[in-house]
């Protein structure tokens, strides 16, 4: 009973940590620029994509097609942000339209490119681990591990270099932040970057854990939106309770219950939480900003 | 000119609509013309709503109600169809009363994400319990509406003139209500709920009226897509048809009435053109909104306004002018 217990909470928390390292970089472009970026699940598609082509059928080192993909990937967010969000000036319903679009063009795109075959990104850390009872691949453990990390690697940029506080001037007031000197354009660039990154690496992950396959950006998505909102939108510790929470609830629910009551479970809670708590676990009032930058 | 449009306009189109399956025989323009119908339904209820600047994703939930409600009723109670119309329009409402009670003071983006997880309760409710909902699989053989005569799968025509009267209907209310106290009320709310607030105005009844409103509507095109198509499920009324209704009207216009549905007229349409493209639809689609949105920041409505009829606007102008120095 308590191995199953255990391999319950494991999967939970893999799962819940693939999920903040997407929601991490939906909740930073969203506390800084507003806008709904529906493309965000695109991006961890197109990473998996392409650290399978590249990792997996040309065997480049990992590392090193890591930051490739992760690279190509932020290219095309920054594309994104440049081309079609600063022209619609950040305003919340156009760009959500326009990301919708776009992000319906890129998945049938990658269907027509790609197929519809699921495949697999081979695995770097074969064997398992064995502990109190509870098996946990180490692909798993590594991928706990590497998010882990880079969650606390981000919560360090943004609060100890000069960059992270640039960010988070422009999150809390973007015109005060300009008249001091910060450049918008770079900052939210930035941000793009440093989601996109993210966002691939959560794409590799789910590629070796899971399959590459051109709709896997979707169904994360929306569990990251309500990753951000549960958690508060623009908190990194938020959205860590928030990712954890929902991993956890997922899978308990997934084993105790049918997969429905799990669905029903989970979207109960969030209008739950949203009613009672509209701002979320660590969030601030988001409308009050929204409507103080518009006067 | 100007104003032989703005007399004539509105009945000249539904007098072409009424007279459209004279020149159209083929029953796949008037299926087209029948989901144009459903989607204006959707697109113009979804806009009261967002007169008052809430935006919603959980039509569809609303819709399953009204499509669950009725379908029920009529297949497994032997109802007549002509009673669960209105049934189906009001028990969504009631459901809106309910939830709207406790979310709609929540603003923003928080609000999309409360309708958003409402719409997939409903979805995972009705998969749940088999029995009265049939789970995953839905329900399946809904009678079409009484006389059957009138309305076969082959014969398109009953469904076509159903359909038309329904959104003449649904524009017809819509446009009133938008153009009555309530509807400038609804207007003042968009623009500052404070100062609404401030002189008089109870922001929380308005704001659940345009919610009920939209769900009523909502659950109307929920029952005729129903009866229509003879078949619904969980699969069918997802997050993506809710977004659809938002696309509609953002894409139309969502400063004027005749935003949502030309919004909705068209985009049912264009994807239409290139369903010959086959795989390549969806791709045309999705290039599609975004350069709607990127060159018609204000809809389509806009696009008419400022480049089409210059003269229309000029017009406007004046009059606007001439109201606000008296």
């Amino acid at each position: 009973m308590s191995a199953a217990f255990g391999q319950i909470i494991l999967t939970g928390v893999t799962m819940g940590l693939i999920y903040i390292m997407v929601a991490l970089g939906l909740t930073l472009v969203f506390g800084v620029m507003r806008v709904v970026n529906f493309v965000h699940g695109e991006m961890v598609m197109l990473a998996a994509f392409s650290m399978y082509y590249i990792y997996g059928v040309w065997h480049v080192n990992f590392v090193l097609a890591l930051v490739v993909s992760a690279a190509l990937v932020s290219a095309v967010g920054v594309f994104f942000q440049r081309y079609l969000y600063k022209p619609l000036k950040y305003d919340m319903d156009s760009v959500m339209i326009c990301a919708l679009g776009a992000s319906y063009a890129i998945k049938s795109a990658s269907w027509l490119a790609f197929g519809p075959v699921p495949r697999h990104i081979p695995t770097v850390f074969p064997g398992m681990l064995h502990f109190f009872g509870a098996f946990l691949s180490k692909e798993r453990a590594a991928a706990c591990v590497i998010c882990i990390a880079l969650t606390a690697g981000l919560y360090l940029v943004l609060h100890k270099t000069k960059m992270g506080k640039a960010i988070r001037a422009v999150e809390q007031d973007s015109e005060a932040a300009q008249v001091l000197g910060i450049s918008i354009d770079g900052v939210n660039a930035m941000v793009f970057v440093i989601g996109c990154s993210l966002a691939a690496v959560a794409g590799t992950f789910s590629g070796i854990l899971f399959a590459v396959e051109p709709e896997m950006g979707s169904d994360p998505l929306m569990k990251c939106f309500m990753i951000i909102l549960i958690g508060g939108i623009g908190s990194i510790p938020g959205a860590i309770v928030a990712g954890l929470m929902l991993g956890l609830i997922d899978s308990f629910s997934e084993t105790l219950f049918s997969g429905e009551m799990a669905f029903i479970i989970g979207f109960a809670l969030l209008m739950f939480i949203l009613i009672v708590r509209p701002k979320g676990f660590f969030g601030y009032d988001i409308s009050e900003l929204t409507t103080r930058r518009k006067e | 000119m100007l104003k032989l449009i703005q007399k004539f306009g509105a009945p000249a189109i539904v007098c072409f609509l009424f007279l459209a399956p004279i020149l159209v025989t083929s029953n796949f323009y008037l299926h087209v013309m029948i989901m144009m119908c459903i989607n204006v339904i959707m697109a113009t209820s979804m806009w009261l709503l967002a007169t008052t600047g809430l935006l919603s994703f959980g039509q569809a939930g609303f819709m399953f109600i009204g499509a669950m409600t009725s379908a029920l009723l009529v297949k497994n109670l032997g109802w007549p169809f002509w009673v669960c119309i209105p049934l189906a329009g009001i028990i969504p409402a009631l459901v809106a009363l309910a939830v709207g009670r406790v979310c709609i003071h929540i603003k923003g983006a928080q609000f999309f994400m409360v309708t958003m997880a409402f719409g997939e309760l409903v979805r995972g409710i009705f998969a749940y319990f088999r029995n009265p909902f049939g789970g995953w699989y839905g329900i399946i053989n809904i009678p079409p509406p009484e006389p059957h005569r009138y309305f076969t799968p082959l014969n398109k025509i009953g469904f076509y003139y159903l359909g038309v009267t329904l959104m003449v209907l649904t524009c017809w209310a819509v446009y009133r209500v938008s153009r009555s106290r309530i509807g400038m009320i609804f207007w003042s709310l968009r623009e500052s709920e404070t100062l609404a607030d401030s002189i008089g105005v109870n922001v929380r009844k308005h704001k659940l009226h345009a919610f009920l409103f939209a769900a009523f509507f909502a659950g109307i095109a929920g029952t005729y897509y129903a009866h229509y198509q003879s078949y619904i499920s969980p699969l069918v009324f997802t997050v993506q048809m809710s977004l659809s209704a938002l696309i509609f009207v953002v894409v139309g216009g969502m400063w004027s009435f005749g935003g949502p549905i030309l919004g909705a007229a068209t985009l049912t349409l264009v994807p239409e053109f290139f369903r010959a493209t086959g795989v390549y639809q969806m791709l045309i689609y999705g290039v599609i909104l975004v350069f709607a949105v990127l060159f018609m920041p204000r809809g389509i409505v806009g696009v008419l306004e400022e480049k089409v009829f210059p003269l229309l606007l000029r017009t406007r102008r004046a009059a606007i002018n001439a109201h606000d120095q008296p």
